[in-house]
């Protein structure tokens, strides 16, 4: 690893702090990952890019600035990387996954929040995120109350905050409302980078986010496969690279693995033995290194095939669509395909339960276990509903509530076991 | 309350529990052949109920005896207000909720709109979906056509309909409300204070329910015995007691227990900044604009709940509450796991001790009586701070 320490001086980061961090991490991923068995060749790329997730890549962005680019930061699968690409920015989201300077986050905002809402102020006041840093815009969404108001308390500490106001009902006025703010969003984009957006231009950051999606929808196929060709955990951390890499070389990649798990489909080849338990995970998003819950259960003898989760299928499941002669037309598609996110802040939300059947159904699942962050309303109180309609086509669904933190990884496991015990 | 003088509604509920007085004049209006509507909330808008010739009611959500059975299905982790309003429907304990021929509901918070979802079949409900940014140009639009849907769901479930003049009177009864409860409040902001948060309450609790042109006598009748008690020299409460401006969440039954800490320790309520208080009265709604709906959407959304981002009218609006009763202190309650109340109040406290160099304390509590001791505690700390 060549050594960045100047650029991460330049970028304001405090150095010790951040040195801790990374020696954690590298710790966690060494453990976590690395100790798979039979992981395919093709993650050795997903590796390569965690291992320089806060030096090539941030120098890449700090390239692409040179290079009179713009980097948006965001936190949350609303926020269009197509547009983003048509004014030749790059998309990249921000540190929320992990507990750190929690301390320092309860300074200013409340205790009982969100450990990912959290997380982002402990990185952002601990100044330990290069990606906040390197932000020209950092967008934030009224997705939930804990965001829509912690990004009030966001504002004054950072360079530019541009937040997009979101719909609460999936209504006429609901898209019109959508359509408004991703107008004025690519306004906000065109000022900043001082590129306007065309057809060609936007109709090309469409196929690239496409592209993405594509590669990942097609490893979300070969998920199918019993014995699975690839651990759940391997496929979330693909699922999370989505948001930080290069989107055209994370595609190839990505296909580039799944030719690879293709062939070991081909040849009945697993990580897991055929016959191992599969559970899908459905719920709120893991950020990096967020991989608590995937770890207790891939440790507990079962596979996970598939994450209805905004870093998994909810936010990649979509395609827009690319046809139009005109930018109005492209965001009226663009509006379309984000209108059908199914995030549990929508009221009523029915298609989100529906989905989970769906994939359930298409991996070959056995159970459904559902992720609630502690303290985020909406998913925790949608849990019960969906719990309850999926029982009730006897879907064998469990509930966890967790954090960040470690503590409760012991109560975890129990639960989990007894779970798989039961399907 | 000083035994002494007499209570400013004395009726037969005096000393009860306000929620007493108000059943009781809904029951009557049911025994004419009015039909209830139940409501949640400060967004919903009473005068298009009122235009229909229905009544609105505020449903239960301050106690803490039905949280256990709303936690049966809900997350423990909920603010109270939401389990306590849950509990009272799956319990069936409301008579509120009873009497309530319909429901209005609002997407305020994410907690609200998800409970909302669970309750969908047991009266005709309907959700209103609120805007977050109330500042943005479309946000009027938006809103007026939520007030329209509204319109249409009662006019559906009760098959009548009104007229824009009707609508418009039911405005001018609101203004005349208005007037009323603010010539109260000017006994409120006199120093030393004639009257205290319990017969306010009465007077807030009968109001939700009652119209302006009823509440008219009887706060003129309120008004002579403010008027007289000062001219006695009647004090409430100890004269030397501290000012104290309550802020924050909607406060009421067991949450109370607040407002009975702050007087137990030496403080004096003269400014009760929440939707459970005076912020109801906080601005007119213009009247003979012509069109009706679009005043009312006008007039709403300007009210500074925490759902709107910014929400620096909250602010603004707190400065005037503070000029007009003059507190020494700033007491901000948030109901526990109530995230746009709590992370507010950050700027609320920064805001009235850097503009105004008030005391202030945040206190977070559910309905639970087990924190008495502790905010006791706190409250007398912060009331040492004004000495």
């Amino acid at each position: 690893m060549s050594d960045y320490t100047q650029m991460w001086t330049d970028l304001g980061l405090d150095l010790k702090a951040h040195d801790a961090l990374l020696s954690i991490l590298g710790g966690a991923y060494q453990d976590i990952f690395l100790s798979q068995k039979n992981r395919p060749e093709g993650m050795k790329y997903f590796d390569f890019v965690m291992s320089e997730v806060h030096g090539l890549r941030i120098k890449e962005l700090m390239d692409a600035k040179a290079e009179g680019r713009i980097v948006v930061g965001s936190y949350c699968v609303f926020v269009p990387e197509e547009l983003i690409l048509a004014v030749d920015g790059v998309s990249v989201g921000l540190c929320a996954g992990a507990e750190f300077n929690f301390e320092g986050a309860e300074e200013v905002v409340p205790r009982n929040l969100c450990p990912l809402i959290k997380s982002a102020f402990g990185f952002k006041r601990g100044l330990v995120c290069p990606y906040v840093e390197a932000s020209d815009i950092i967008v934030g969404e009224n997705t939930c109350d804990g965001k829509k108001k912690a990004y009030e308390v966001l504002l004054p500490m950072v360079k530019d905050l541009y937040v997009i106001d979101l719909h609460q009902t999936k209504s006429d006025a609901g898209r019109m409302l959508l359509k408004g703010e991703y107008l004025k969003f690519m306004t906000k984009l065109e000022e900043t980078s001082g590129k306007k957006i065309t057809p060609d231009s936007l109709r090309k950051g469409i196929e690239i986010t496409n592209g993405k999606r594509k590669a990942v929808k097609r490893l979300a196929e070969l998920r199918k496969a019993d014995p699975a060709p690839i651990s759940g955990l391997d496929a979330l951390l693909v699922n999370q690279v989505f948001f930080y890499d290069d989107p055209v070389r994370f595609t190839n990649s990505v296909n580039a693995l799944c030719d690879e798990l293709e062939e070991r489909v081909k040849k009945g080849e697993g990580v897991f033995p055929k016959g191992t338990t599969r559970v899908l995970i459905s719920g709120c998003p893991m950020a990096v290194p967020n991989w608590k819950v995937p770890f207790l259960i891939e440790t507990s003898g079962a596979v996970i095939v598939g994450e209805e989760s905004c870093v998994g299928e909810r936010g990649t499941q979509w395609l827009t669509e690319a046809k139009g002669e005109t930018v109005a037309e492209l965001i009226d598609n663009i509006t379309e395909r984000y209108f059908k996110i199914d995030c549990a802040v929508f009221t009523p939300n029915p298609s989100r339960v529906e989905h989970v059947r769906e994939m359930y159904g298409r991996d070959g699942a056995q159970g459904v276990i559902h992720y609630s962050l502690q303290f985020c309303h909406p998913y925790i109180i949608e849990s019960g509903p969906v719990e309850a309609t999926l029982e009730k086509t006897r879907i064998p669904t469990l509930r966890l509530e967790t954090d960040y933190s470690q503590e409760d990884a012991g109560q975890l496991t129990t639960r989990i076991e007894a779970f798989l015990e039961r399907i | 309350m000083n035994d002494a003088v007499e209570p400013l509604i004395n009726d037969e509920y005096a000393g009860e529990p306000p929620s007493k007085r108000v059943l009781a004049y809904l029951q009557s209006q049911r025994k004419r052949g009015a039909k209830i509507v139940g409501t949640y909330c400060g967004y919903a808008p009473v005068e298009l109920i009122r235009a229909l010739d229905l009544v609105p009611a505020t449903l239960c959500a301050f106690s803490n005896a039905t949280i256990d059975a709303a936690e049966t299905v809900l997350p423990a982790n909920l603010c109270p207000l939401i389990k306590s309003s849950y509990g009272f429907i799956i319990t069936d304990t409301c008579p509120f909720f009873g009497i309530s021929d319909a429901v209005v509901g609002e997407t305020t918070c994410d907690g609200k709109k998800k409970m909302f979802e669970l309750i969908t079949d047991y009266k005709p409900m309907h959700v209103m979906d609120l805007p977050q940014l109330p500042d943005e140009p479309e946000a009027l639009a938006q809103w007026t056509t939520m007030i329209y849907k509204l319109k249409g769901f009662l006019e559906r479930v009760f098959e009548r309909t009104t007229t824009d003049e009707r609508i418009e009177d039911a405005i001018s009864d609101t203004n005349l409300k208005i007037r009323k409860m603010n010539q109260i409040f000017d006994y409120v902001a006199l120093d030393p204070p004639v009257v205290g948060w319990g017969e306010l309450y009465d007077i807030f609790f009968l109001a939700q329910s009652a119209t302006g042109r009823e509440m008219a006598p009887l706060v003129d009748d309120i008004l002579k015995k403010l008027e007289r008690r000062r001219q006695d020299g009647y004090i409430y409460g100890a004269p030397e007691s501290t000012r104290v401006m309550v802020t924050g969440c909607p406060v009421a039954g067991d949450a109370a227990k607040v407002f009975n800490a702050i007087e137990a320790v030496g403080g004096m309520i003269v400014a009760l900044d929440a939707c459970s208080g005076m912020k109801t009265y906080g601005a007119f709604i213009e009247e003979g604009t012509g069109d009706p709906i679009g005043a009312i959407a006008a007039r709403y959304l300007t009210i500074p709940c925490s759902c709107m981002t910014p929400n620096d009218r909250r602010l603004t609006e707190m400065d005037k509450v503070i000029e007009r009763f003059k507190p020494d202190a700033v007491v901000d309650v948030v109901l526990q796991a109530c995230h746009s109340y709590n992370v507010e109040s950050h700027k609320v406290g920064e805001n009235v001790q850097d503009k105004y160099g008030l005391p202030f304390l945040k206190i977070v509590t559910d309905y639970s009586q087990s924190d008495i001791g502790q905010i006791r505690t706190r409250v007398e700390a912060l009331l040492e701070m004004c000495k």
